[in-house]
Protein backbone atom coordinates (compact mmCIF):
# COMPACT_ATOMS: atom_id res chain seq x y z
CA UNK A 1 0.00 0.00 0.00
CA UNK A 2 2.81 2.45 0.94
CA UNK A 3 6.27 1.62 -0.38
CA UNK A 4 9.27 3.81 0.30
CA UNK A 5 12.69 2.93 -1.16
CA UNK A 6 15.89 4.83 -0.43
CA UNK A 7 14.03 8.08 0.00
CA UNK A 8 16.22 11.15 0.40
CA UNK A 9 15.37 14.83 0.59
CA UNK A 10 18.05 17.49 0.61
CA UNK A 11 17.18 21.16 1.04
CA UNK A 12 19.60 23.83 -0.06
CA UNK A 13 19.98 26.76 2.28
CA UNK A 14 22.51 29.54 1.70
CA UNK A 15 24.66 27.26 -0.43
CA UNK A 16 24.66 24.46 2.15
CA UNK A 17 22.99 21.07 1.73
CA UNK A 18 20.66 20.14 4.58
CA UNK A 19 19.73 16.45 4.59
CA UNK A 20 16.18 16.30 5.93
CA UNK A 21 15.52 12.67 4.99
CA UNK A 22 18.45 10.31 4.52
CA UNK A 23 17.96 7.19 2.44
CA UNK A 24 15.01 5.67 4.30
CA UNK A 25 13.03 2.60 3.24
CA UNK A 26 9.91 0.99 4.67
CA UNK A 27 6.59 -0.45 3.58
CA UNK A 28 3.14 -0.32 5.13
CA UNK A 29 0.35 -2.73 4.30
CA UNK A 30 -3.39 -2.13 4.18
CA UNK A 31 -5.09 -1.62 7.54
CA UNK A 32 -1.86 -0.94 9.43
CA UNK A 33 -1.67 2.04 11.77
CA UNK A 34 1.89 3.30 11.86
CA UNK A 35 3.35 6.03 14.02
CA UNK A 36 6.18 7.87 12.32
CA UNK A 37 7.85 9.76 15.10
CA UNK A 38 11.05 11.43 16.18
CA UNK A 39 12.42 14.58 17.74
CA UNK A 40 11.90 18.02 16.19
CA UNK A 41 13.71 18.33 12.88
CA UNK A 42 14.05 14.56 12.48
CA UNK A 43 12.45 14.56 9.03
CA UNK A 44 8.93 13.35 9.89
CA UNK A 45 6.96 16.11 8.24
CA UNK A 46 9.25 16.20 5.21
CA UNK A 47 8.63 12.46 4.74
CA UNK A 48 4.84 12.82 5.07
CA UNK A 49 4.96 15.64 2.51
CA UNK A 50 6.84 13.45 0.07
CA UNK A 51 4.38 10.61 0.67
CA UNK A 52 1.48 12.91 -0.14
CA UNK A 53 3.15 14.37 -3.24
CA UNK A 54 3.59 17.88 -1.84
CA UNK A 55 7.38 17.71 -1.95
CA UNK A 56 9.56 16.10 -4.59
CA UNK A 57 12.24 13.69 -3.29
CA UNK A 58 15.86 14.43 -4.12
CA UNK A 59 16.29 10.71 -4.77
CA UNK A 60 14.54 7.44 -4.03
CA UNK A 61 11.04 6.23 -4.70
CA UNK A 62 7.63 6.60 -3.12
CA UNK A 63 4.69 4.48 -4.14
CA UNK A 64 1.19 5.03 -2.76
CA UNK A 65 -1.29 2.36 -3.88
CA UNK A 66 1.13 1.54 -6.69
CA UNK A 67 1.37 5.14 -7.91
CA UNK A 68 4.00 7.83 -7.57
CA UNK A 69 2.33 10.72 -5.70
CA UNK A 70 4.50 13.24 -7.54
CA UNK A 71 3.66 11.95 -11.03
CA UNK A 72 0.02 11.04 -10.33
CA UNK A 73 -0.95 13.70 -7.83
CA UNK A 74 -4.68 13.78 -8.62
CA UNK A 75 -5.06 10.00 -8.63
CA UNK A 76 -3.20 9.68 -5.33
CA UNK A 77 -4.96 12.51 -3.47
CA UNK A 78 -8.29 10.99 -4.52
CA UNK A 79 -7.32 7.86 -2.55
CA UNK A 80 -5.80 9.48 0.51
CA UNK A 81 -7.01 11.84 3.21
CA UNK A 82 -4.80 14.10 5.28
CA UNK A 83 -5.18 16.06 8.47
CA UNK A 84 -2.43 18.50 9.39
CA UNK A 85 -3.03 19.60 12.97
CA UNK A 86 -1.47 23.01 12.47
CA UNK A 87 -3.38 23.86 9.32
CA UNK A 88 -7.06 24.23 8.58
CA UNK A 89 -9.26 23.40 5.62
CA UNK A 90 -12.36 25.02 7.07
CA UNK A 91 -14.26 28.14 6.02
CA UNK A 92 -14.67 30.13 9.25
CA UNK A 93 -18.01 31.80 8.60
CA UNK A 94 -19.91 28.75 7.40
CA UNK A 95 -21.19 25.61 9.12
CA UNK A 96 -19.31 22.32 8.71
CA UNK A 97 -21.72 21.06 6.07
CA UNK A 98 -20.68 23.71 3.54
CA UNK A 99 -16.98 22.84 3.73
CA UNK A 100 -17.83 19.14 3.61
CA UNK A 101 -20.01 19.69 0.51
CA UNK A 102 -17.20 21.64 -1.15
CA UNK A 103 -14.79 18.79 -0.51
CA UNK A 104 -17.34 16.28 -1.80
CA UNK A 105 -17.70 18.27 -5.02
CA UNK A 106 -13.92 18.62 -5.38
CA UNK A 107 -13.54 14.85 -5.11
CA UNK A 108 -16.21 14.39 -7.77
CA UNK A 109 -18.89 12.77 -5.59
CA UNK A 110 -22.51 12.92 -6.73
CA UNK A 111 -25.07 15.02 -4.85
CA UNK A 112 -26.55 11.92 -3.21
CA UNK A 113 -23.14 10.52 -2.29
CA UNK A 114 -22.21 13.83 -0.67
CA UNK A 115 -25.46 13.93 1.31
CA UNK A 116 -25.09 10.32 2.52
CA UNK A 117 -21.43 10.70 3.32
CA UNK A 118 -21.95 13.94 5.29
CA UNK A 119 -24.75 12.30 7.28
CA UNK A 120 -22.57 9.28 8.04
CA UNK A 121 -19.54 11.35 9.06
CA UNK A 122 -21.60 13.75 11.16
CA UNK A 123 -22.99 10.81 13.11
CA UNK A 124 -19.72 8.86 13.33
CA UNK A 125 -17.61 11.85 14.36
CA UNK A 126 -20.25 13.41 16.65
CA UNK A 127 -20.68 16.56 14.59
CA UNK A 128 -24.50 16.48 14.48
CA UNK A 129 -24.96 18.56 17.66
CA UNK A 130 -23.03 21.54 16.23
CA UNK A 131 -23.56 21.01 12.51
CA UNK A 132 -25.37 24.35 12.01
CA UNK A 133 -22.87 26.50 13.88
CA UNK A 134 -20.28 28.54 11.94
CA UNK A 135 -16.81 27.01 12.28
CA UNK A 136 -15.43 30.11 14.02
CA UNK A 137 -17.73 29.46 17.00
CA UNK A 138 -16.54 25.86 17.53
CA UNK A 139 -13.97 24.63 20.04
CA UNK A 140 -10.62 23.26 18.83
CA UNK A 141 -11.77 19.69 19.46
CA UNK A 142 -14.97 20.22 17.46
CA UNK A 143 -13.00 21.81 14.62
CA UNK A 144 -10.62 18.87 14.53
CA UNK A 145 -13.56 16.50 14.13
CA UNK A 146 -14.73 18.55 11.14
CA UNK A 147 -11.18 18.52 9.72
CA UNK A 148 -11.18 14.72 9.95
CA UNK A 149 -14.60 14.59 8.30
CA UNK A 150 -13.18 16.67 5.40
CA UNK A 151 -10.28 14.24 5.07
CA UNK A 152 -12.68 11.28 5.02
CA UNK A 153 -15.44 12.66 2.79
CA UNK A 154 -14.22 10.64 -0.22
CA UNK A 155 -13.70 7.46 1.81
CA UNK A 156 -9.92 7.32 1.38
CA UNK A 157 -7.88 4.14 1.75
CA UNK A 158 -5.05 5.90 3.59
CA UNK A 159 -5.26 8.61 6.21
CA UNK A 160 -2.19 10.77 6.88
CA UNK A 161 -2.26 12.53 10.22
CA UNK A 162 0.36 15.13 11.09
CA UNK A 163 0.05 16.04 14.77
CA UNK A 164 -3.74 15.84 14.78
CA UNK A 165 -4.14 16.31 18.53
CA UNK A 166 -1.99 19.43 18.82
CA UNK A 167 -3.65 21.97 21.12
CA UNK A 168 -6.51 19.70 22.15
CA UNK A 169 -7.50 19.14 25.77
CA UNK A 170 -7.34 15.62 27.25
CA UNK A 171 -11.03 14.88 26.70
CA UNK A 172 -10.89 16.03 23.07
CA UNK A 173 -7.72 13.98 22.56
CA UNK A 174 -9.40 10.90 23.99
CA UNK A 175 -12.43 11.40 21.72
CA UNK A 176 -10.18 11.84 18.71
CA UNK A 177 -8.20 8.67 19.44
CA UNK A 178 -11.39 6.62 19.95
CA UNK A 179 -12.85 7.96 16.73
CA UNK A 180 -9.74 7.18 14.69
CA UNK A 181 -9.44 3.68 16.16
CA UNK A 182 -13.12 3.03 15.38
CA UNK A 183 -12.84 4.34 11.83
CA UNK A 184 -9.78 2.23 11.21
CA UNK A 185 -11.42 -0.98 12.41
CA UNK A 186 -14.65 -0.32 10.47
CA UNK A 187 -13.03 0.64 7.15
CA UNK A 188 -9.72 -1.24 7.40
CA UNK A 189 -8.10 2.11 6.76
CA UNK A 190 -4.34 2.56 6.77
CA UNK A 191 -3.23 5.27 9.18
CA UNK A 192 0.11 7.05 8.98
CA UNK A 193 0.53 9.23 12.04
CA UNK A 194 3.18 11.70 13.08
CA UNK A 195 2.76 13.06 16.57
CA UNK A 196 4.71 14.17 19.59
CA UNK A 197 1.86 12.91 21.76
CA UNK A 198 2.68 9.49 23.10
CA UNK A 199 -0.95 8.91 23.98
CA UNK A 200 -1.89 9.13 20.30
CA UNK A 201 0.73 6.53 19.41
CA UNK A 202 -0.27 4.10 22.15
CA UNK A 203 -3.97 4.41 21.43
CA UNK A 204 -3.94 4.36 17.64
CA UNK A 205 -0.79 2.69 16.28
CA UNK A 206 0.33 -0.90 16.37
CA UNK A 207 3.69 -0.16 14.74
CA UNK A 208 6.16 2.63 15.38
CA UNK A 209 8.92 3.94 13.14
CA UNK A 210 11.32 6.30 14.86
CA UNK A 211 13.44 8.66 12.78
CA UNK A 212 16.30 10.86 13.84
CA UNK A 213 18.54 13.06 11.68
CA UNK A 214 16.56 11.81 8.68
CA UNK A 215 17.33 8.12 9.29
CA UNK A 216 15.14 5.32 10.61
CA UNK A 217 16.50 4.23 13.98
CA UNK A 218 13.67 1.94 15.13
CA UNK A 219 10.90 0.10 13.27
CA UNK A 220 9.04 -2.16 15.69
CA UNK A 221 5.55 -3.01 16.90
CA UNK A 222 4.57 -0.31 19.41
CA UNK A 223 4.22 -2.88 22.19
CA UNK A 224 7.81 -4.04 21.58
CA UNK A 225 9.29 -0.61 22.22
CA UNK A 226 9.34 -1.30 25.97
CA UNK A 227 11.43 -4.42 25.48
CA UNK A 228 13.75 -2.60 23.13
CA UNK A 229 14.82 -0.14 25.76
CA UNK A 230 14.66 -2.52 28.70
CA UNK A 231 16.48 -5.51 27.19
CA UNK A 232 18.27 -4.93 23.88
CA UNK A 233 19.69 -1.55 24.73
CA UNK A 234 20.34 -2.63 28.32
CA UNK A 235 19.04 0.66 29.60
CA UNK A 236 17.19 1.19 32.83
CA UNK A 237 13.72 2.50 32.32
CA UNK A 238 12.83 5.53 34.38
CA UNK A 239 9.19 4.61 34.53
CA UNK A 240 6.66 2.38 32.89
CA UNK A 241 5.26 4.88 30.37
CA UNK A 242 5.88 4.84 26.62
CA UNK A 243 6.93 8.47 26.87
CA UNK A 244 9.87 7.48 29.10
CA UNK A 245 10.78 4.74 26.64
CA UNK A 246 10.74 7.16 23.71
CA UNK A 247 12.85 9.72 25.55
CA UNK A 248 15.43 7.00 26.15
CA UNK A 249 15.36 5.95 22.50
CA UNK A 250 15.68 9.56 21.30
CA UNK A 251 18.60 10.15 23.65
CA UNK A 252 20.23 6.92 22.53
CA UNK B 1 -16.44 23.70 -14.64
CA UNK B 2 -19.08 22.80 -12.06
CA UNK B 3 -16.38 22.26 -9.43
CA UNK B 4 -15.06 25.79 -10.06
CA UNK B 5 -18.50 27.40 -9.92
CA UNK B 6 -19.33 25.55 -6.70
CA UNK B 7 -15.97 26.53 -5.19
CA UNK B 8 -16.65 30.20 -6.02
CA UNK B 9 -20.20 29.90 -4.66
CA UNK B 10 -19.05 28.49 -1.29
CA UNK B 11 -16.29 31.08 -0.88
CA UNK B 12 -18.71 33.87 -1.84
CA UNK B 13 -21.18 32.49 0.72
CA UNK B 14 -18.42 32.63 3.33
CA UNK B 15 -17.77 36.28 2.35
CA UNK B 16 -21.47 37.23 2.48
CA UNK B 17 -21.46 36.19 6.13
CA UNK B 18 -19.20 39.22 6.69
CA UNK B 19 -22.04 41.57 5.74
CA UNK B 20 -20.73 44.52 7.72
CA UNK B 21 -17.42 44.37 5.86
CA UNK B 22 -19.18 44.39 2.47
CA UNK B 23 -21.42 47.31 3.54
CA UNK B 24 -18.38 49.27 4.69
CA UNK B 25 -16.58 48.54 1.41
CA UNK B 26 -19.56 49.86 -0.55
CA UNK B 27 -19.83 53.05 1.53
CA UNK B 28 -16.15 53.47 0.75
CA UNK B 29 -16.83 52.96 -2.95
CA UNK B 30 -19.67 55.51 -3.06
CA UNK B 31 -17.61 58.15 -1.26
CA UNK B 32 -14.68 57.56 -3.59
CA UNK B 33 -16.91 57.66 -6.65
CA UNK B 34 -18.58 60.92 -5.65
CA UNK B 35 -15.29 62.51 -4.68
CA UNK B 36 -13.67 61.56 -8.00
CA UNK B 37 -16.72 62.82 -9.85
CA UNK B 38 -16.42 66.18 -8.13
CA UNK B 39 -12.69 66.38 -8.93
CA UNK B 40 -13.17 65.43 -12.60
CA UNK B 41 -15.95 68.00 -12.92
CA UNK B 42 -13.65 70.67 -11.48
CA UNK B 43 -10.79 69.76 -13.83
CA UNK B 44 -13.09 69.66 -16.89
CA UNK B 45 -14.44 73.13 -16.00
CA UNK B 46 -10.88 74.35 -15.60
CA UNK B 47 -9.70 72.84 -18.88
CA UNK B 48 -12.73 72.75 -21.23
CA UNK B 49 -10.68 71.55 -24.22
CA UNK B 50 -10.33 68.15 -22.48
CA UNK B 51 -13.88 67.42 -23.74
CA UNK B 52 -12.47 67.04 -27.25
CA UNK B 53 -10.05 64.31 -26.15
CA UNK B 54 -12.42 62.47 -23.85
CA UNK B 55 -16.02 63.58 -23.16
CA UNK B 56 -16.79 64.09 -19.48
CA UNK B 57 -19.35 61.22 -19.13
CA UNK B 58 -16.88 58.77 -20.72
CA UNK B 59 -14.12 59.89 -18.36
CA UNK B 60 -16.41 59.29 -15.38
CA UNK B 61 -17.52 55.85 -16.62
CA UNK B 62 -13.91 54.93 -17.41
CA UNK B 63 -12.69 55.92 -13.96
CA UNK B 64 -15.56 54.18 -12.18
CA UNK B 65 -15.09 50.93 -14.16
CA UNK B 66 -11.47 50.87 -13.06
CA UNK B 67 -12.59 50.98 -9.45
CA UNK B 68 -15.38 48.44 -9.99
CA UNK B 69 -12.78 45.96 -11.26
CA UNK B 70 -10.63 46.93 -8.28
CA UNK B 71 -13.17 45.19 -5.98
CA UNK B 72 -12.82 41.88 -7.77
CA UNK B 73 -9.21 42.16 -6.60
CA UNK B 74 -7.64 39.46 -8.75
CA UNK B 75 -4.33 41.17 -7.98
CA UNK B 76 -4.69 39.61 -4.51
CA UNK B 77 -3.87 36.22 -6.03
CA UNK B 78 -0.21 37.19 -5.66
CA UNK B 79 -0.79 38.10 -2.01
CA UNK B 80 -2.45 34.80 -1.16
CA UNK B 81 0.33 32.89 -2.95
CA UNK B 82 2.85 34.84 -0.87
CA UNK B 83 1.02 34.19 2.39
CA UNK B 84 0.57 30.49 1.58
CA UNK B 85 4.27 30.08 0.83
CA UNK B 86 5.28 32.00 3.97
CA UNK B 87 2.89 30.16 6.31
CA UNK B 88 3.23 26.73 4.69
CA UNK B 89 -0.57 26.58 4.20
CA UNK B 90 0.14 25.86 0.56
CA UNK B 91 0.41 22.17 1.46
CA UNK B 92 -3.30 22.02 2.32
CA UNK B 93 -4.19 23.02 -1.22
CA UNK B 94 -1.74 20.58 -2.79
CA UNK B 95 -3.64 17.76 -1.08
CA UNK B 96 -6.83 18.48 -2.98
CA UNK B 97 -7.73 17.10 -6.40
CA UNK B 98 -7.84 20.55 -8.02
CA UNK B 99 -4.65 22.39 -8.96
CA UNK B 100 -3.34 24.93 -6.46
CA UNK B 101 -3.49 27.78 -8.98
CA UNK B 102 -7.10 27.11 -9.92
CA UNK B 103 -8.11 26.96 -6.26
CA UNK B 104 -6.52 30.34 -5.60
CA UNK B 105 -8.31 31.84 -8.62
CA UNK B 106 -11.66 30.40 -7.42
CA UNK B 107 -11.05 31.66 -3.88
CA UNK B 108 -10.20 35.17 -5.04
CA UNK B 109 -13.19 35.35 -7.39
CA UNK B 110 -15.40 34.04 -4.57
CA UNK B 111 -14.08 36.66 -2.17
CA UNK B 112 -14.35 39.52 -4.63
CA UNK B 113 -17.61 38.61 -6.34
CA UNK B 114 -20.09 40.19 -3.91
CA UNK B 115 -18.19 43.49 -3.50
CA UNK B 116 -17.67 43.56 -7.29
CA UNK B 117 -21.36 43.04 -8.15
CA UNK B 118 -22.40 45.57 -5.49
CA UNK B 119 -19.88 48.14 -6.74
CA UNK B 120 -20.92 47.57 -10.36
CA UNK B 121 -24.59 48.09 -9.52
CA UNK B 122 -23.88 51.22 -7.47
CA UNK B 123 -21.57 52.70 -10.11
CA UNK B 124 -24.01 52.14 -12.96
CA UNK B 125 -26.86 53.73 -10.98
CA UNK B 126 -24.81 56.70 -9.71
CA UNK B 127 -23.14 57.36 -13.07
CA UNK B 128 -26.43 57.10 -14.96
CA UNK B 129 -28.20 59.46 -12.56
CA UNK B 130 -25.42 62.04 -12.49
CA UNK B 131 -23.74 62.02 -15.93
CA UNK B 132 -26.01 59.76 -18.00
CA UNK B 133 -24.71 57.10 -20.40
CA UNK B 134 -21.28 57.50 -21.98
CA UNK B 135 -21.05 58.48 -25.63
CA UNK B 136 -20.76 55.28 -27.64
CA UNK B 137 -20.40 54.31 -31.28
CA UNK B 138 -22.41 51.08 -31.18
CA UNK B 139 -25.97 50.05 -30.18
CA UNK B 140 -26.39 49.58 -26.40
CA UNK B 141 -26.93 45.75 -26.46
CA UNK B 142 -23.83 45.24 -28.65
CA UNK B 143 -21.91 47.66 -26.43
CA UNK B 144 -22.86 45.72 -23.28
CA UNK B 145 -21.95 42.33 -24.81
CA UNK B 146 -18.64 43.72 -26.10
CA UNK B 147 -17.85 45.20 -22.70
CA UNK B 148 -18.68 41.92 -21.01
CA UNK B 149 -16.33 40.04 -23.34
CA UNK B 150 -13.53 42.56 -22.78
CA UNK B 151 -14.14 42.41 -19.03
CA UNK B 152 -13.91 38.59 -18.88
CA UNK B 153 -10.79 38.39 -21.05
CA UNK B 154 -9.02 41.28 -19.32
CA UNK B 155 -9.69 39.64 -15.94
CA UNK B 156 -8.26 36.35 -17.20
CA UNK B 157 -5.17 38.32 -18.21
CA UNK B 158 -5.06 40.07 -14.81
CA UNK B 159 -5.27 36.70 -13.04
CA UNK B 160 -2.46 35.27 -15.18
CA UNK B 161 -0.20 38.30 -14.59
CA UNK B 162 -0.63 38.06 -10.82
CA UNK B 163 -0.27 34.26 -10.85
CA UNK B 164 3.12 34.84 -12.48
CA UNK B 165 3.99 37.40 -9.79
CA UNK B 166 2.88 34.94 -7.10
CA UNK B 167 4.85 32.06 -8.60
CA UNK B 168 8.02 34.16 -8.43
CA UNK B 169 7.68 33.75 -4.66
CA UNK B 170 8.75 30.10 -4.98
CA UNK B 171 12.23 31.40 -5.87
CA UNK B 172 12.32 34.77 -4.10
CA UNK B 173 10.48 33.70 -0.90
CA UNK B 174 8.84 37.13 -1.07
CA UNK B 175 7.26 38.30 -4.30
CA UNK B 176 6.09 41.62 -2.84
CA UNK B 177 8.60 43.83 -4.72
CA UNK B 178 7.52 42.32 -8.05
CA UNK B 179 3.87 42.75 -7.10
CA UNK B 180 4.53 46.38 -6.20
CA UNK B 181 6.07 47.18 -9.59
CA UNK B 182 3.46 45.27 -11.62
CA UNK B 183 0.47 46.67 -9.72
CA UNK B 184 1.77 50.23 -10.14
CA UNK B 185 2.33 49.66 -13.88
CA UNK B 186 -1.25 48.42 -14.15
CA UNK B 187 -2.50 51.46 -12.24
CA UNK B 188 -0.60 53.86 -14.51
CA UNK B 189 -1.28 52.13 -17.83
CA UNK B 190 -4.80 51.12 -16.82
CA UNK B 191 -5.70 54.76 -16.38
CA UNK B 192 -6.23 54.85 -12.62
CA UNK B 193 -4.32 58.09 -12.12
CA UNK B 194 -4.94 59.84 -15.43
CA UNK B 195 -7.18 58.45 -18.23
CA UNK B 196 -4.88 57.15 -20.95
CA UNK B 197 -6.68 59.41 -23.46
CA UNK B 198 -4.64 62.24 -21.93
CA UNK B 199 -1.31 60.44 -22.35
CA UNK B 200 1.13 61.49 -25.11
CA UNK B 201 0.35 59.45 -28.22
CA UNK B 202 3.31 57.04 -27.96
CA UNK B 203 2.62 56.39 -24.27
CA UNK B 204 -1.08 55.88 -25.02
CA UNK B 205 -0.17 53.21 -27.59
CA UNK B 206 2.21 51.56 -25.14
CA UNK B 207 -0.49 51.59 -22.44
CA UNK B 208 -3.06 50.00 -24.72
CA UNK B 209 -0.79 47.34 -26.17
CA UNK B 210 1.21 46.40 -23.09
CA UNK B 211 -0.14 43.56 -20.91
CA UNK B 212 -0.52 46.05 -18.03
CA UNK B 213 -2.90 48.31 -19.90
CA UNK B 214 -4.62 45.37 -21.62
CA UNK B 215 -5.49 43.90 -18.22
CA UNK B 216 -7.45 47.08 -17.46
CA UNK B 217 -8.98 47.38 -20.93
CA UNK B 218 -12.43 47.86 -19.41
CA UNK B 219 -11.46 51.40 -18.40
CA UNK B 220 -10.59 52.51 -21.94
CA UNK B 221 -13.40 50.42 -23.41
CA UNK B 222 -15.54 53.28 -22.07
CA UNK B 223 -14.06 55.70 -24.63
CA UNK B 224 -16.28 56.89 -27.51
CA UNK B 225 -14.11 55.14 -30.14
CA UNK B 226 -14.50 51.71 -28.52
CA UNK B 227 -16.65 50.49 -31.40
CA UNK B 228 -13.94 51.09 -33.98
CA UNK B 229 -11.14 49.74 -31.77
CA UNK B 230 -13.00 46.74 -30.31
CA UNK B 231 -11.37 44.09 -32.49
CA UNK B 232 -7.88 45.48 -31.94
CA UNK B 233 -8.38 45.61 -28.16
CA UNK B 234 -9.79 42.06 -28.19
CA UNK B 235 -6.91 40.61 -30.22
CA UNK B 236 -4.36 42.40 -28.06
CA UNK B 237 -5.81 40.89 -24.87
CA UNK B 238 -5.99 37.41 -26.43
CA UNK B 239 -2.36 37.71 -27.50
CA UNK B 240 -1.22 38.55 -23.96
CA UNK B 241 -3.41 35.82 -22.48
CA UNK B 242 -1.68 33.25 -24.69
CA UNK B 243 1.79 34.53 -23.76
CA UNK B 244 1.01 34.61 -20.04
CA UNK B 245 -0.72 31.21 -20.14
CA UNK B 246 2.37 29.59 -21.65
CA UNK B 247 4.59 31.30 -19.09
CA UNK B 248 2.33 30.23 -16.18
CA UNK B 249 2.47 26.62 -17.38
CA UNK B 250 6.26 26.61 -17.65
CA UNK B 251 6.87 28.45 -14.38
CA UNK B 252 4.30 26.49 -12.32
CA UNK B 253 5.85 23.14 -13.30
CA UNK B 254 9.23 24.36 -12.07
CA UNK B 255 7.71 26.02 -8.99
CA UNK B 256 6.20 22.72 -7.77
CA UNK B 257 9.68 21.24 -7.61
CA UNK B 258 11.03 24.28 -5.76
CA UNK B 259 8.51 24.01 -2.96
CA UNK B 260 10.04 23.74 0.52
CA UNK B 261 7.87 23.67 3.63
CA UNK B 262 9.14 23.30 7.15
CA UNK B 263 7.38 21.62 10.05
Amino acid sequence: MIEVKNLTKIFKHKGKNIIAVDNISFSISQGEAVAFIGPNGAGKSTTIKMLTGILFPTSGEVSILGLSPQDNRKAVVSQVGAVFGQRSNLLPNLPAEDTLSLFGVMYGLSKKEIKDRIMYLEETLGITSFRDQPIRTLSLGQRMRVEIACALIHNPKILFLDEPSIGLDIVAKQNLRETLTRLRSVHNMTIFLTSHDVGDIEAICDRTIIVNHGKIVVDEPTSELYKLVDQEKKMVMVGPSLEDVLVKIYQE
Amino acid sequence: MFKGIYYIYIVAKNTVEQRKKVVFQMINHIIFLLFSLYLYKYVYELLPNMQAKLPFPNAIWSMSMYFVVFWLALRNIEKIFREDIRSGNIEMYFLRPISYIWQKVFIQIGQGLIPFISALFLSVVINYLIVGLPIMSMPIPVWIISLFLIFILSQILTALIFILCGLSGFWLQNSEPIYFVVSKLIMIFGGAWVPIAFFPKFLQLFAEFSPFGASMALSYAMYPNFGERFLLILLNIIFWILICFILVNIVSRRANKKLAING
